[in-house]
């Protein structure tokens, strides 16, 4: 299933009018990840990898042999972020069997090397040095904070890596060896934004974020589709990490008469906000929700009594329904146990980021930076995420899905954008 | 009007909150001169204490005083294992509760995973008086907690063991020279200042995240109550709670959260220069 | 029980003070210990009562080791200090002192009673609005109406009135007289001339010279060692 998958994604890979593969390599591995004849074994191994993958297109790819191509992961398993480790760290292990079982990198098995930034910068550039210098890692995918990004990129930078940030972030990076595949706001916003000002007949709105740049630059955005689309903000409000005490801003948003609240807060803060709104009279019954963070475990714990009808903008949630991602998560699952950290958007585009990665390897039949990256322009796929591709601006066009939390705590997607494109720009 | 008195009741709620869970540190500091930088860590203790008593379907107020008892035997064991051995010595146990902050953190998160957790609110909704609506529970934290804080005081100012542990504050070596087994009165100082962060933990527990890191968000305030409020004088908490709440709810009521923030630091360092840190004086 | 040390080092911190210190105190005799300034004789009562460890030698009440023995154990075990400064909780009241030096409310009247009509009946008053002299009485009174059988006095008669040093004077003999051992560290050779049984001079940490109640010219040689 997951080698159809592949098999699909690299097929898509040199598709028709997105000429972004020049080299001649794009006929080389027109079927890749196509599997070799016979298992090579060490004696007469000669044969160069890139020809290998591209010589017979069977039904079952071989198993991969050689020197693996490793993937590190710069992801966040301890201190605040830490709270969305496992679901990347679950993935990691899918990465390895799904790229493996089709047959590889040009031939090559894959490992993953996984390193944690402890939510720290700091920790996250000594991470990426490990990657870089120790395990000697083909390429880096990231989901972290763009704090430790901006901290990592140098070193991938002068050491020539790949370096895909594969989580939701604020946008406007550009570098010459990375990839930004995680949703930024403008797709999470743009088409949202109108969408559920029709739905709710709301217009006005208050912004309430936690005080950094992803917030920031949210509402930025969120502004200018607010206006466009005849809304008016009415209040914007940042509040430190950390905050615990919401009482005085519950009072501003309800003498703000805001008709719609956009939440923009992040863990225990987004807990804290909601549980206490509530009281205050102005929780998601009152005045409607719109969020762009909220996830499973935090909506879990403010229990549905609090968040019944809010609904939340993501590039992947696990309830998204097409049979690849139904496969996919019911294998989640079972791997890793019913009450395993769920499956959600940020280990999603990891797992994408991956598949990407490899499709681009397979496409350029090398893991050079330079040829790699070219490979990845243009690039698209299709995984249990929906359909996706690389832009010009070395972001993502993808789906954006609206999930509606319904009273018994789960989410129901109730809207989805398909290929949306990011407003970013970046040529390095 | 009406918004004058609900940020009077919000600033109120946020003393009542400070208080309690500065109580602990304000004593530890004030009776036994130790830095304790796992305060917060006994809070989120607190907290999951409320967590487990909600998951085996008791309760929230029982919670209150297990939390108590919990975080007692805990300070007690640690008063004995660690703090005991070397709270002559400041800078060590500055280290030595950091060291153990991260333990417990560390332990919690085995127990718990790292996934946030939470108790419903036992009272939910909004209660009217003096004309506004405010939520019921913050109510009850105002008042409970005001108890927990002026009752413990009470007993540290007006009993027999207050005195004998006002004593070791006052003069240590003369309190030793007197007799007095101060070893016994740091046990109980520290059990009572864990118990109190417990209580405080359970309190506040309905109206946030549970996680094994959210005590390392209660530290700062409960030091800026403590350092407001006068390092040796065990009232000094309400006062400084007092101080700390209304700068505050006043600045975010005037302009936002996040220059309350730089306000609260402020004042932190315009108090850290009005007051030295009375170390030599805690431990002669 | 019988009061001991035994070649006592002590000082503050990496500076020595004694160096080396032997002298014991037994039931039944007061021992004066005299030296000038900074003789070490306050740090010698201090490392006594348990308030500073001892760097080296050894301490023994009634033939146990009590070196590194807690004070509040050393005073449950029978030792008892008056010092010469910050002898009593200044803020609280006297009552309160009293009460933290083991003396039930039911006792305070005889304790107060103990230097006339001076400190009577000042129960409720704050410790530190008393007189220097009163304060001294208060904590030599504290000390001496405790069951402890050794005490430790230090500078006792520092401030008082002439007729309550009499006071003090007939209160030592009579803890004498009880069988308790007294150290009574004096600068002011009279009192100790007058009650000591024996002598030992403190000079720089060490002990210079000891002397017995009695011997000829040890009024004048004691003398010789305080002045300048």
């Amino acid at each position: 299933m997951m080698a159809l998958l592949l098999g699909m994604a690299a097929a898509c890979a040199t598709s028709d009018d997105e000429p972004a593969v020049a080299e001649p390599a794009a006929t080389e591995a027109e079927a890749a990840p196509a599997p070799v004849d016979e298992p090579t074994d060490d004696g007469d191994a000669a044969p160069e990898p890139t020809e290998a993958p591209a010589t017979t297109a069977a039904d079952e790819p071989a198993e991969p042999s050689g020197e693996p191509v490793r993937i590190g992961i710069l992801f966040s398993n301890s201190g605040p972020a830490g709270i969305f480790g496992q679901p990347t760290a679950n993935i990691a292990e899918f990465i390895e069997e799904d790229i493996n079982a089709a047959g590889g990198i040009n031939g090559r098995p894959v490992e993953t090397y996984l390193a944690d930034d402890a939510t720290d910068p700091a920790v996250g550039r000594q991470a990426m040095e490990q990657l870089i210098e120790s395990d000697g890692v083909d390429v880096v995918l990231g989901t972290h904070s763009s704090a430790t990004r901006e901290a990592a990129e140098p070193l991938a930078e002068d050491a020539g890596v790949l370096y895909i940030y594969a989580a939701l972030y604020e946008g406007g990076e550009c570098s010459p060896v990375m990839f930004n595949t995680g949703e930024v706001p403008s797709q999470q916003l743009a088409p949202v934004i109108p969408w559920m000002m029709d739905e709710t007949g709301g217009s006005t709105w208050f912004l309430l974020g936690n005080d950094y740049v992803w917030p920031r630059r949210s509402f930025e955005l969120a502004r200018q589709y607010i206006e466009a689309a005849g809304g008016e903000v009415v209040g914007e409000e940042y509040v430190p990490l950390g905050t615990q005490d919401f009482s005085s801003v519950a009072q501003q948003i309800a003498g703000s008469g805001a008709d719609l609240i956009f939440p923009a807060l992040v863990g225990g803060d987004a807990i804290a906000f909601e549980t206490q709104a509530v009281d205050f009279g102005i929780g998601q019954s009152a005045i409607p929700r719109l969020a762009n963070i909220y996830e499973e475990n935090v909506l879990g714990v403010m229990g549905p009594s609090v968040t019944a009808g809010m609904r939340v903008t993501l590039g992947y949630f696990k309830e998204v329904d097409n049979p690849a991602n139904n496969a996919f998560v019911a294998r989640y699952f079972e791997q890793f146990g019913a009450d395993a950290p769920p499956h959600m958007t940020f280990s999603s585009h990891i797992y994408d980021a991956a598949l990407l990665y490899a499709a681009a390897a397979n496409a350029a039949g090398t893991t050079d930076t330079a040829a790699v990256a070219a490979a990845l322009e243009g690039l698209s796929l299709s995984t249990p995420t929906g359909d996706i591709s690389i832009t010009g601006s070395r972001h993502l066009a993808q789906p954006i899905y609206v999930a509606e939390i319904q009273s018994d705590g789960s989410q129901l997607i109730v809207q989805s954008f398909p290929a949306v494109e990011p407003d970013e720009t970046c040529s390095p | 009007m009406d918004a004058l008195t609900l940020e009077l009741l919000n600033g109120l709620s946020l003393f009542a909150t400070l208080a309690i869970v500065a109580l602990g540190l304000g004593i530890v500091f004030g009776l036994m001169g130790i830095i304790n930088l796992a305060h917060g860590e006994f809070v989120m203790i607190g907290a999951y204490v409320a967590y487990v008593t909600h998951a085996n379907g008791l309760s929230h107020w029982l919670s209150l005083p297990l939390a108590a008892v919990v975080l007692f035997v805990l300070g007690a064991c640690i008063e004995v294992g660690l703090i005991r051995r070397i709270h002559r010595r400041p800078e060590v146990t500055i280290l030595a509760t950091f060291g153990l902050s991260i333990c417990l953190r560390q332990a919690v998160e085995l127990i718990f995973t790292k996934d946030f957790r939470g108790v419903p609110n036992p009272v939910p909704g909004a209660t009217r008086a003096l004309g506004v609506l405010f939520p019921t529970y913050r109510y009850v934290l105002i008042g409970i907690a005001v108890v927990v804080v002026v009752v413990t005081l009470l007993a540290f100012t007006r009993s027999r063991f207050g005195l004998t542990v006002r004593a070791i504050v006052a003069d240590r070596d003369l309190a030793d020279a007197c007799g007095v087994r101060t070893g016994i009165a740091n046990f109980c100082a520290f059990g009572i200042g864990a118990a109190t962060a417990g209580i405080a933990g359970a309190l506040v527990a309905p109206l946030g995240a549970i996680e094994p890191q959210a005590g390392l968000a209660y530290l700062p305030g409960a030091f800026l109550v403590v350092i407001v409020g006068g390092f040796n004088r065990l009232w000094g908490v309400i006062a400084g709670a007092l101080v700390v709440a209304a700068v505050q709810t006043g600045v975010i009521h005037f302009y936002d959260a996040v220059w309350a923030q730089i306000a609260s630091l402020a004042l932190a360092v315009l108090m850290l220069q009005l007051r030295r840190v009375p170390v030599e004086a805690a431990n002669p | 029980m019988r009061f001991e040390a035994h070649g006592l080092r002590s000082g503050y911190g990496s500076v020595p003070v004694l160096h080396g210190v032997s002298f014991c105190v037994a039931q039944g005799e007061i021992v004066a210990l005299v030296g000038r300034n900074g003789a070490g004789k306050t740090t010698l009562v201090r490392t006594m009562i348990g308030l500073l460890r001892a760097t080296g030698g050894q301490l023994r009440l009634g033939g146990a080791d009590i070196t590194r023995v807690p004070p509040s154990r050393r005073v449950r075990a029978g030792l008892r200090a008056a010092f010469q400064e910050r002898s009593l909780f200044s803020q609280f009241s006297v009552g309160d002192n009293l009460r933290l030096s083991g003396h039930p409310p039911a006792e305070h009247g005889r304790v107060l009673g103990m230097f006339g009509e001076s400190l009577a009946g000042r129960e409720a008053q704050r410790a530190g609005t008393l007189s220097g002299g009163e304060q001294k009485m208060l904590a030599a009174a504290s000390a001496l109406a405790s069951t402890a059988s050794i005490l430790l006095m230090d500078e006792p008669t520092e401030g008082l009135q002439p007729s309550n040093v009499g006071l003090l004077g007939d209160a030592l003999a009579l803890a004498r007289q009880q069988g308790r051992g007294v150290l009574l560290v004096e600068q002011h050779l009279a009192l100790a001339l007058r009650l000591a049984d024996r002598f030992v001079v403190l000079e720089k940490g060490e002990i210079v010279d000891t002397g017995t109640a009695g011997e000829a010219g040890l009024g004048d040689r004691l003398s010789g060692r305080l002045a300048l």
